[in-house]
C-alpha cells in the first residue's frame, strides 16, 4: 500500500514515515507544501492520502485532497475547530484526526482502510 | 397756639431745672407737630361739593373720577365731600341751612381748592363763596356752556373769571343730541323715526327745543315725534306700541303732570320694560339704569379731568381754558343684541355695559386650571422623556461596552485557541523525536525513559486537546480526563507488549470515579495528569505480582468539602520496606506536582503498593 504523507513540520514527518514505513507501507514521498501534493499525488498515484491541513503554502491540505479526488484521505491536524471540520468533513475523508497522534489509533484506521479496498 | 405756650409756662414756673428741660423738649416737640399738621392739611386739602346724592349714579361717577386722579397723585392730598343734595333742598333760601352748616364745619379750616359739580353747587358757591372760603379757588364740573352764561362766568383767553368769585377753571357738560342720534343711526340703520320722550319741566321743554332745532339736518334720513306723557300710565302706552322702524330718545321724561317728580333711576328702568325699541339717552347714568346706548356726558370723565385741573392749581400751574364736554359712547350689550344693532359700528374706546364675557373671560378659572395642569404635565412628561433618554444613554452606554466585552472575549478565545493548536503542534514535534529515539538502536534503560518521557508528553498533550474542545477553553472535566488519560496508558502498554512480545499480558487498569467531576483549570489538569501518569507507570513497571498482568486501581473521589481524593493502587508487591526512601524520579515527581497544587502525598502498602494524593478543588479558574 502507498501513502502519500503531507506534513510541514519535518521531524513529525520523519517520524510517521518511520512508524509507516516499520508497519510495511511504502511511504511515496514526504511533501510540505499543497501544491507539491497535488502533482506529486498525480505523478506516484498513492492508494492513501495522509495529509496535515495546515501547509507551508496558500494550498492547504483540504483544497490539495479536493483538486486531487479520488484517493482516501486521512487528515492529522493541530487545527479542529467548527469551520476546517466542516471543509475537511465536504471531501469525505476516512478520517481526521487530532495531534498530537495516537500512532495506535493512526495504523488501526490505515489497516481498516486497506482492508475495504482489498 | 398762644395758649399752648401759656399752659408750658406756667407748669415750668413750679418745677426743678431737669424737669424744667424736659418740659421744653416735650413741648417743641408738641409744636413742631402741631405747626407740621397745619401745614400738610392746609397744603393739600381739596373740599368737593357735589349738587346732588351719592345715590344718584351720575354724582357717584363723578367722585370717582376725581379720585382715581387724586389718589394716585405723589403727594398726599385730603379730599373732603360734601353734598348739597339740591333735588330735595329744591329752592335756594333752603341752601342757607347748608352754608350756615358749612360755615360751622370749616370754621378754623380752609381748603386748598375746591371742586363743585353741577349747577346749584355752583350757584351756592357763587353766591355764598366768597364769604365761606374768601380767595379759595374753585373749579367747576357738570356745567353747560348756556349756564356759563347764566352765571357770567366767562373766558378770557386761557383764565376764567367769575363774578367776584375766585373761579379758576372747570370742565362743560354739554350734551351732544345729534351726536347722539348718529350713533343710533350707526347702530340701527333702518330706523327711520325718533320718539322724543320729554316732560313739561323746563329741562323737558328746553331739550325738545333744542332737538327741533337739530331736526332739519337729519331731513330725509329721520323723522322726529314728540312724546309728553301726562302720566307713566300713559307712558307706558305709548311706548310699548312703537312701530319697529322707531327709536325712542329719552331726553328728560322726571316729571308728569299725575304722578309729580320720578327719579331716573326709577322711571329708566320703567321704560326699558315697556319700550318696544331701542332707547338712547344723552347721559352716562341713563345707560347705566338701563337704556340702549348713547354718546353721553360722562360723571366719570368729568371727574377726570377736574381733577387733573386742580393739580395744576395746587402746584401753581395755569389751568387752561375751560375743558370742553368728556363726552363718551356707551352702550349695553344685550340691548343691542336684543334690538340686533349694529355692534361693528362701536368705535374703539366704547364702554361696553353687561357686556357678555368672552370665551377666554367666561372659562378664565377653568383655562387657568387647565392650564396648570398642561404645565404641570408637561413638565412630568419631559422629566419622563429627559429620565428615559438618561436610560437609553445608559443602555447604549452599557450595550457598547458589553459588545467590546464580547469582541474582547472572542479575540481572547481566537488567542487562546492559537496558543492550544501551536502547543499540540509542539508536542506532536517533541513526541516524534522521542519516538524517533525508541525506533534507534538504544539500551532498555534509555528505552524506559523515553517510554516515560513519551507518556509525560501524551498527558500534557492530552490536557491541551481537551481544552482545545471545551466551550470556555480555560477548565476541563477531571474525571474525563482521567479516564481518557488511563485508556491511552492501557492502549499504550498494549502495544509495548505486542511489540516486545512480552508475555505478560496486558495490564488491568480500571478507574472508579465518584460525586460530581469537577472543572478544573490546566495549572491543576497538567500536574495531575501527570501524578496519574507517573503512578500508573510506576505500577506497570513494578506492580506486578509474579508473571501475572498488572492490576491498577485508579480510585478518584471527594474526601471533604473542596478536597479531592486520588489513589493509586496495584496487587503488586508493593512500595520497598522503608518507604520514605524511595527516591526513583517518579516518586519525586509525585511529590513535586502534588505540592505544586497544594496537596499531600502518602505512599503505602495494602496488599500492594497504595499512592494517595489529596488536593484542594477551588473551581475551574
Amino acid at each position: 500500500m502507498t501513502i502519500l504523507v503531507a506534513e510541514d513540520e519535518i521531524i513529525t514527518a520523519m517520524w510517521l514515515q518511520a512508524e509507516l514505513k516499520t508497519r510495511g507501507y511504502t511511504i511515496l514521498s514526504l511533501c510540505s507544501r499543497g501544491q507539491q501534493v497535488i502533482e506529486s499525488a498525480r505523478n506516484d498515484q498513492p492508494d492513501l492520502l495522509l495529509l496535515d491541513i495546515h501547509l507551508q503554502d496558500d494550498v492547504d491540505g483540504i483544497a490539495a485532497a479536493a483538486a486531487i479526488g479520488n484517493v482516501p484521505i486521512i487528515y492529522a491536524s493541530a487545527y479542529v475547530d467548527d469551520e476546517t471540520l466542516a471543509r475537511a468533513q465536504a471531501t469525505n475523508p476516512i478520517a481526521i484526526l487530532e495531534k498530537p497522534l495516537d500512532i495506535t489509533e493512526l495504523v488501526s484506521i490505515i489497516e481498516n482502510s486497506a482492508l475495504n479496498n482489498s | 397756639m398762644l395758649d399752648l405756650v401759656r399752659v408750658c409756662v406756667l407748669r415750668m414756673s413750679n418745677q426743678k431745672r431737669s424737669e424744667r428741660v424736659l418740659t421744653v423738649i416735650s413741648s417743641l416737640l408738641l409744636l413742631c407737630m402741631s405747626f407740621s399738621f397745619g401745614q400738610n392739611l392746609e397744603s393739600s386739602s381739596i373740599l368737593v361739593i357735589h349738587s346732588y346724592e351719592a345715590t344718584f349714579d351720575w354724582t357717584r361717577r363723578l367722585q370717582q373720577g376725581i379720585e382715581s386722579v387724586l389718589m394716585e397723585a405723589d403727594e398726599t392730598i385730603n379730599i373732603f365731600e360734601e353734598r348739597l343734595d339740591a333735588k330735595r333742598l329744591t329752592t335756594v333760601d333752603n341752601w342757607s341751612f347748608f352754608t350756615d352748616y358749612l360755615r360751622v364745619k370749616y370754621a378754623d379750616f380752609d381748603p386748598s381748592l375746591i371742586i363743585v359739580s353741577d349747577g346749584p353747587a355752583l350757584s351756592m358757591m357763587l353766591e355764598e363763596g366768597i364769604q365761606l372760603f374768601p380767595d379759595v379757588p374753585i373749579l367747576f364740573s357738570g356745567i353747560s356752556t348756556a349756564e356759563l352764561q347764566v352765571f357770567q362766568i366767562e373766558l378770557d383767553g386761557a383764565q376764567v373769571t367769575g363774578n367776584n368769585t375766585p373761579v379758576a377753571g372747570g370742565v362743560l357738560e354739554n350734551i351732544d343730541v345729534r351726536e347722539v342720534l348718529e350713533l343710533g343711526l350707526r347702530l340701527w340703520p333702518n330706523r327711520t323715526t325718533v320718539y322724543v320722550l320729554t316732560d313739561e319741566t323746563s329741562i323737558g321743554v328746553g331739550n325738545r327745543s333744542v332737538v327741533r332745532s337739530i331736526a332739519p339736518t337729519f331731513d330725509g334720513r329721520l323723522s322726529f315725534e314728540y312724546l309728553v306723557p301726562s302720566s307713566v300710565a300713559e307712558m307706558r302706552r305709548l311706548v310699548s306700541d312703537l312701530p319697529d322702524d322707531a327709536i325712542l330718545l329719552f331726553n328728560h321724561f322726571i316729571f308728569t303732570a299725575e304722578d309729580g317728580f320720578m327719579p331716573f333711576e326709577w322711571i329708566i328702568p320703567e321704560i326699558m320694560r315697556n319700550s318696544s325699541v331701542p332707547v338712547l339717552g344723552t347721559h352716562d347714568f341713563m345707560i347705566t339704569y338701563g337704556a340702549s346706548a348713547g354718546y353721553v356726558t360722562d360723571g366719570f370723565k368729568q371727574g377726570t379731568t377736574v381733577a387733573q385741573q386742580a393739580l395744576r392749581v395746587l402746584h401753581g400751574e395755569p389751568v387752561g381754558p375751560i375743558a370742553e364736554s368728556p363726552n363718551t359712547t356707551m352702550v349695553r350689550e344685550p340691548q343691542l343684541v336684543h334690538f340686533q344693532a349694529q355692534m361693528r359700528t362701536l368705535p374703539l374706546d366704547a364702554v361696553i355695559l353687561n357686556r357678555t364675557p368672552g370665551f377666554i373671560e367666561a372659562n378664565r378659572r377653568i383655562l387657568a386650571i387647565t392650564a396648570t395642569i398642561i404645565m404641570f404635565l408637561s413638565v412630568i412628561i419631559g422629566l419622563l422623556v429627559f429620565q428615559n433618554n438618561q436610560r437609553r444613554m445608559a443602555v447604549a452606554h452599557t450595550e457598547a461596552i458589553n459588545a467590546q466585552l464580547t469582541g474582547a472575549l472572542q479575540e481572547k478565545s481566537v488567542l487562546m485557541r492559537e496558543v492550544h493548536h501551536r502547543t499540540k503542534n509542539n508536542l506532536q514535534v517533541l513526541e516524534s523525536m522521542v519516538a524517533l529515539e525508541l525506533m534507534g538502536d538504544s539500551s532498555p534503560t534509555i528505552k524506559n525513559s523515553l517510554e516515560s518521557l513519551r507518556g509525560r508528553i501524551k498527558a500534557i498533550a492530552l490536557v491541551h486537546k481537551k481544552l482545545y474542545k471545551t466551550e470556555s477553553i480555560a477548565s476541563i472535566d477531571l474525571y474525563e480526563y482521567i479516564e481518557e488519560l488511563i485508556a491511552h496508558m492501557r492502549e499504550l502498554n498494549k502495544v509495548n507488549n505486542e511489540r516486545a512480545k512480552s508475555k505478560a499480558g496486558t495490564a488491568q487498569i480500571v478507574l472508579d470515579a465518584s460525586g460530581v467531576s469537577p472543572l478544573v483549570s490546566m495549572d491543576v489538569a497538567v500536574p495531575l495528569g501527570l501524578i496519574v501518569n507517573e503512578a500508573i507507570t510506576n505500577s506497570l513497571i513494578h506492580g506486578r505480582n509474579g508473571t501475572a498482568p498488572a492490576s491498577i486501581h485508579v480510585n478518584v473521589n471527594q474526601a471533604h468539602e473542596g478536597v479531592l481524593k486520588l489513589d493509586v493502587q496495584d496487587d503488586g508487591p508493593g512500595f520497598p520496606t522503608n518507604i520514605d526512601e524511595c527516591q526513583g524520579l517518579g516518586v519525586k515527581l509525585i511529590k513535586g506536582l502534588a505540592a505544586q497544587i497544594g496537596g499531600s502525598v502518602i505512599l503505602e502498602n495494602a496488599n500492594g503498593a497504595i499512592t494517595t494524593v489529596a488536593f484542594p478543588i477551588l473551581g475551574a479558574k
